[in-house]
């Protein structure tokens, strides 16, 4: 799924910190690139496990308690 | 001696010593004599002393989540269900407890309110996020304490502190009234000095809460009667491959002497492991940096600098990421049900290593240079990624004068089976935790 090498941490901030309303100036945006590139490194044995389809995500989200 | 009286000791122990161990953030000294004088006799816990985690609610505090942001909250109106529950049963709240920034870290070198020290060495990491709720309990100052577990924050400071604790099966207790860090893994726990001890508090805060959405337990199922059932018959075995990776010899032979007392003679290995741990860690740094996004845009100059940029980076985690390793943390959970249906207990270690010099930061460990912070939860972090339920058993003087733990899996719902085992190894001796040496005097000596 994602080979770190093909990840530029530093371009993906640039261009999506923005987008989540995020200002970042150039010295953090280097300094959350290299955290994200720790992210991505401890990351990558979930990110590259394949799983079957019918796994599905483990969230439970709970609609509340029935009230006859 | 009586409630009022346990109170004002666990006050001059903590007048005394909490200068030196920084585990306390508010010490709530009136409101626990108070409290205190109206314990009933017969009470289940009558007397208890204990402290919480600062992001547990606490009356007329706020609720600062080791955090600056909220110190300028108002104080919460009422008391989180957990220390409503243990008061109720005759326990009493000394206080509010360090703990790293947000329950984000595995160390409590808080910036804003001072690094935790370790009872058994002050120069070393209490362990964390939750440091103060290990540190006053392995001081002596409380008998008992509250944390939380996302990924290690009661492991963790079990194991560096040299005490008892559970984290319970995800979804077993109740989680209202406390600052949350990660919705899908945040599990809440005690921590003690005694098994026994620890299985009383367990049973008093079990029961369904209507108002956590996210309690899956529907109903109480009590240790302390069954506490004395021994293990015959229990299948026990140690959990390998990733579980055996890079450690100090005091974490090995931690495990190992654990699990002969328990005669584990096989070893078994789960493949999903350092998967499932790498689902758990990119959960967490999406819904922590997801949590926070709000204030890290107004002013993430105000938040704890070692966090700062992680929490960034993970409200940055693209969407397919983090609804992948919710997958990848379910085909774990899989993997491991058909281990234990052979096993009922697994052996494995609490941390890598034993508590480290405050400020460090890498280890090494068998030649492998890596990142301190996050490697402290190599072990324990897979493992509360599926929510199975741990009580941690600590071993002293593994390392010189350092304690360090070992982790006693459960399969789900099955804390009763931990507690039986744990009791074992306590009986045995070769698992207990006394005060640490250095706090072990009363306090009306000094």
């Amino acid at each position: 799924m994602l080979d770190p090498k093909d990840f530029n941490a530093a371009a993906y901030v640039a261009a999506v910190a923005p987008a989540v309303g995020l200002r970042l100036p150039a010295e953090r945006q280097a300094r959350v690139a290299a955290a994200l590139e720790l992210v991505v490194k401890i990351g990558v044995p979930a990110l590259s496990c394949e799983v079957a389809e019918e796994i599905e995500p483990a969230p439970v989200f709970n609609p509340g308690v029935s009230r006859p | 001696m009586t409630p009022v009286e346990k109170v004002q000791d666990a006050l001059a122990r903590i007048a005394r010593d909490d200068g030196r161990v920084n585990a306390f953030t508010a010490v709530l000294g009136e409101r626990a004599l108070e409290r205190a004088a109206k314990v009933a006799p017969d009470a289940p816990l009558a007397g208890l002393t204990f402290a919480a985690k600062n992001l547990f609610d606490i009356a007329g505090i706020p609720t600062v989540a080791g955090s600056k942001i909220r110190r300028s909250a108002p104080p919460a109106t009422r008391d989180c269900i957990l220390i409503r529950r243990l008061e109720d049963a005759g326990a009493v709240c000394l206080g509010a407890l360090n703990m790293d920034e947000f329950a984000y870290g595995f160390t409590t070198e808080n910036s804003h309110d001072g690094a935790c020290h370790n009872p058994h060495d002050l120069t070393r990491i209490a362990g964390g996020s939750s440091g103060g709720s290990g540190a006053a309990v392995a001081a002596g100052m409380v008998e008992a304490s509250l944390g939380t577990d996302t990924n290690g924050s009661i492991r963790v400071p079990s194991s560096l502190n040299g005490i008892f604790g559970i984290k319970p099966t995800f979804g077993r207790l109740p989680r209202t009234g406390s600052v949350p860090f990660v919705a899908s893994l945040d599990h809440v726990g005690p921590f003690a000095r005694s098994v026994t001890q620890l299985a009383g508090i367990y049973d008093v805060l079990q029961g369904p809460d209507p108002a956590d959405a996210c309690q899956l337990a529907t109903g109480i199922d009590p240790v302390l009667p069954g506490l004395e059932g021994g293990i015959q018959g229990l299948n026990i075995a140690r959990l390998g491959g990733w579980f055996e990776g890079p450690m100090t010899d005091a974490a090995r032979n931690a495990v190992a002497a654990v699990a002969q007392a328990l005669g584990a003679a096989s070893t078994v290995s789960w493949g999903m492991a350092e998967a499932t741990r790498a689902a758990a860690f990119l959960i967490t740094s999406s819904e922590g940096g997801g949590l926070h996004l709000p204030e890290l845009r107004a002013a993430y100059e105000d938040f704890e600098p070692l966090t700062q940029d992680r929490l960034l980076a993970g409200a940055l985690l693209p969407a397919a990421w983090v609804l992948h390793a919710q997958r990848v943390r379910a085909a774990g959970r899989d993997a491991m049900a058909a281990i234990q249906r052979e096993f009922d207990i697994l052996i494995a270690p609490a941390t890598p290593t034993v508590a480290t010099p405050i400020g460090q930061e890498e280890l090494v460990l068998d030649g492998v240079r890596m990142p301190l912070r996050p490697s402290m939860g190599l072990y324990t972090q897979p493992i509360s990624g599926i929510g199975l339920p741990v009580l941690t058993v600590p071993i002293q003087n593994a390392e010189g004068v350092l304690p360090i733990g070992v982790q006693l899996i459960g399969r789900p719902w099955r804390e009763d089976v931990l507690f039986r085992a744990a009791r074992v190894l306590e009986a045995s001796g070769l698992c207990a935790a006394p005060v640490a040496p250095a706090f072990a005097a009363p306090a009306s000596t000094n």
